[in-house]
């Protein structure tokens, strides 16, 4: 159905759920899996009244066997049809590394034939959650030949990124920020078009240095170049919304024009999608640089449980200020 | 966290206090010689006191730029033994060495001297945005870039009597929109402009042409290419044949292969062909290196001497003597599709010859229409030089040797 006319503000998570319920009602193909997405709501309620409206045969509570029911899944997208699967928390997902890598990302490539999954895993720290329940997973993701990936930084790309996620036909990683779900917030009605796979969008424009970023990154990013403008700093934000495939050119574009680029992720450092992006940068933009890549991103490791510990292990404002300060004068 | 930038000062390395009642030492050697690398606690120096002698570590890592205080001597405590930083800090703001792939790109294309650049980041060091405004600057006061040698120097030896290059004409100042962007010119665009406007001020441009058969050279090609390109690493290219055709027609009409003096009111003949061939390097200019001697190559030797230049273009290892001394030029727009070109005489030259593409087309043979490769050749002269006439006679000679002339035998 489509949104509702009173509802004068989208929230993260109510964009997911839109997009989800919009595919579903478009095409009978598309189902969803996981653990207590039926009756419970899904663990963060992205699914909510998904049941009454699609009944159980659309919407499968699964037991807690994340590498049963991806397997499941991947085999009812072989038969034809258009499986999401949540995972509770993105930790979770190790569970079904196996199928996911091993059958699903290269089902494609050795048969030529299409494999439409969708797997939603909430991704991200900040909310208290420990160590098992707080991981960022797209850096081991990214390395698989197979698998895209997006991250969605808004309402509307969520909306967006989400139906082209399952209209894609072979496998999407959906990471979907936990923390932002009911923390951003725009003016409805949503468009429910898809936002292509692969296209980054540079959401502020600016001239001394470009900041590379994704998910609660982008947040951030516009938090800090807006104080930095008061210092007549100019700060370009990219939010590469795709992950996998990286949109280098428009992050070449941006980084050609400042000469100065900082990544920032959450995800901790040693060989986080930073990396991978750095390695770009310089090899797109050697000769237009006017400095290193700066990463910015959590600490070698895992999310502590203590509030102040975590705080002071993923990226927080003054640290991303002070960087790019530093990038875009010293 | 990321790791802070390597500090851009140079660090003083101090006489440290080697004990309580100590308050001077002697240096009694260096370890390291100035310029040496060195890194943190590395041993640096031998110093002696009157209570003990002790190797001193060095605390910054980088290179030792200049050692204060020699052999021998004896210093207070906290007096400046030596300078460590990064290398090229040898004198000025400590920050001058550490430029980027940016600056030095900028600086390079604009030939703006750095050490008249100040650097506005924290630590003094010059950034883009510095050169970007130097060349702002530099490119409102041109005469801080004109007096630069030019980059196309194939300087006029014969004619010495370059007017001053305010007769230059000046079009009106461009108006920039809000769409539009001003990009400094390079050295050698502001060079090539400069020349090319005083070519055509002096020398009373007549353009001709002529269609040649390449039909026989074709086939000639065609049957020796592969062979070529085996013994010389180079393809059989129509421009080879065509310089030397060229050549032999400049022998046989030696006033093409002059240069005008008005002043002093002579005609220079020139007994050679230093044959000058336009080669363009990568779209940011053109350059017109010389083949000396070259009406005593045949084929082979003139593909070979192409092939130099080529390499030598993409080197950009042109001295100012290579550019030096062409006595005519040939300019070869044919392998990107040129059908006719009308090209601007390069100085001191009286013409110049524009090779276009070659490509299959009908034309009459006998009393039939045949299909075969062909050619116009476009000729500039200098009517000072010599008249429509020797023009037309030259064109004529350069035609008959490319079609008639037995290329087999000079390639067998």
């Amino acid at each position: 159905m489509p949104t509702d006319t009173a509802v004068t503000t989208v929230s993260y998570l109510e964009a997911i759920a839109e997009a989800l319920g919009s595919e579903m009602e478009a095409d009978p193909d598309v189902f969803l899996i996981g653990e207590d997405v039926g009756q419970f709501g899904g663990a963060f309620k992205v699914t909510k009244g998904f049941l009454d409206r699609f009944g159980p045969r659309r919407v499968v509570d699964s037991p807690i066997a994340e590498s049963g029911f991806t397997g499941l899944a991947c085999g009812a997208a072989l038969m034809g049809l258009r499986p999401v699967v949540e995972f509770q928390f993105a930790d979770f997902i190790s569970c079904a590394f196996d199928q996911i890598i091993n059958n699903c990302s290269r089902h494609h490539y050795r048969t030529g034939n299409p494999i439409p999954v969708t797997f939603r895993a909430p991704f991200g720290a900040r909310l208290r959650a420990g160590p098992t329940h707080s991981q960022s997973v797209e850096a081991y993701f990214a390395h698989v030949p197979g698998l895209k990936i997006v991250a969605p930084a808004t309402p509307q790309d969520a909306a967006g990124l989400m139906i082209s996620a399952i209209r894609d036909n072979n496998p999407v990683l959906y990471l979907e920020s936990k923390y932002l779900y009911r923390r951003i917030e725009v003016p409805g009605p949503l468009s429910l078009d898809p936002v292509p796979i692969g296209s980054a969008n540079v959401v502020r424009e600016g001239r001394r240095v470009s900041l590379l970023t994704y998910s609660v990154g982008v947040h951030q990013g516009l938090e800090a170049a807006e104080q930095l403008a008061g210092e007549g700093i100019s700060v370009e934000v990219v939010d590469l919304r795709t992950l996998v495939p990286l949109d280098v050119a428009t992050i070449a574009a941006s980084v050609n024009k400042t000469s100065r680029a900082v990544v920032l992720h959450e995800d901790a450092r040693r060989l986080g999608y930073g990396a991978e992006i750095a390695a770009t940068v310089q090899e797109e933009c050697f000769w237009r640089l006017d400095g290193p890549v700066v990463r910015i991103a959590g600490k070698n490791t895992p999310i502590p449980t203590s509030p102040l510990l975590e705080d002071a292990a993923v990226p927080q404002l003054p640290e991303i200020i002070s960087t790019l300060r530093r990038v875009a004068t010293t | 966290m990321s790791r802070p930038l390597q500090s851009a000062m140079a660090d003083v390395f101090k006489m440290p206090k080697l004990g309580e009642s100590v308050t001077t030492g002697t240096v009694t050697r260096w370890l390291k010689a100035a310029g040496d690398t060195v890194d943190f606690d590395e041993p640096l120096l031998e110093v002696a006191t009157d209570k003990v002698d002790s190797e001193i570590p060095s605390p910054y890592s980088g290179v030792l730029l200049e050692i204060m205080v020699p052999e021998g001597e004896t210093v207070e405590v906290g007096a400046a033994l030596a300078r460590i930083g990064v290398p090229g800090e040898s004198g000025g703001p400590a920050a001058r060495a550490l430029l980027s792939p940016i600056v030095r790109q900028l600086a390079a294309r604009h030939g703006i001297d750095l050490a008249t650049v100040q650097g506005s980041g924290v630590t003094g060091r010059i950034m883009r945005e510095d050169v970007e405004a130097a060349i702002a600057r530099a490119s409102v006061t041109p005469s801080a870039t004109s007096s630069a040698p030019p980059a196309t120097s194939s300087a006029p030896s014969a004619t010495s009597s370059a007017p001053p290059a305010t007769s230059a004409p000046s079009a009106p100042a461009v108006r920039l929109g809000p769409r539009d962007e001003a990009q400094p010119l390079s050295r050698m665009r502001l060079a090539i402009g400069e020349r090319m406007v005083e070519s055509l001020r002096i020398a009373p441009h007549v353009w001709t042409s002529v269609e040649v058969d390449m039909q026989a050279i074709e086939e000639v090609r065609r049957r020796h290419k592969e062979q070529f390109r085996r013994e010389e690493r180079t393809s059989l290219t129509y421009l080879a044949f065509i310089a030397r055709a060229a050549c032999d027609a400049l022998r046989a009409f030696p006033v093409v292969n002059s240069s005008i003096d008005m002043q002093a009111r002579t005609r220079v003949l020139h007994h050679y062909v230093n044959l000058g061939i336009a080669v363009d390097l990568s779209e940011q200019g053109l350059v017109v290196p010389v083949i000396r001697d070259a009406d005593g190559l045949n084929v082979r030797g003139l593909a070979r001497a192409i092939l130099a230049l080529g390499e030598a273009a993409d080197a950009a290892t042109f001295t100012p003597d290579d550019l030096a001394g062409s006595t005519f030029t040939i300019t070869n727009p044919g392998p990107f599709g040129g059908y006719a070109s009308a090209p601007i005489i390069n100085q001191p030259n009286s013409a110049i010859l524009s090779a276009n593409m070659v490509s299959r087309r009908p034309t009459a043979v006998g009393d039939a229409v045949a299909v075969h490769y062909m050619t116009i050749l476009g000729f500039s002269y200098d009517h000072r030089a010599f008249d429509g006439v020797t023009a037309s006679r030259f064109l004529a000679f350069l035609r008959d040797t490319l079609q008639d002339r037995d290329w087999e035998a000079e390639l067998g």
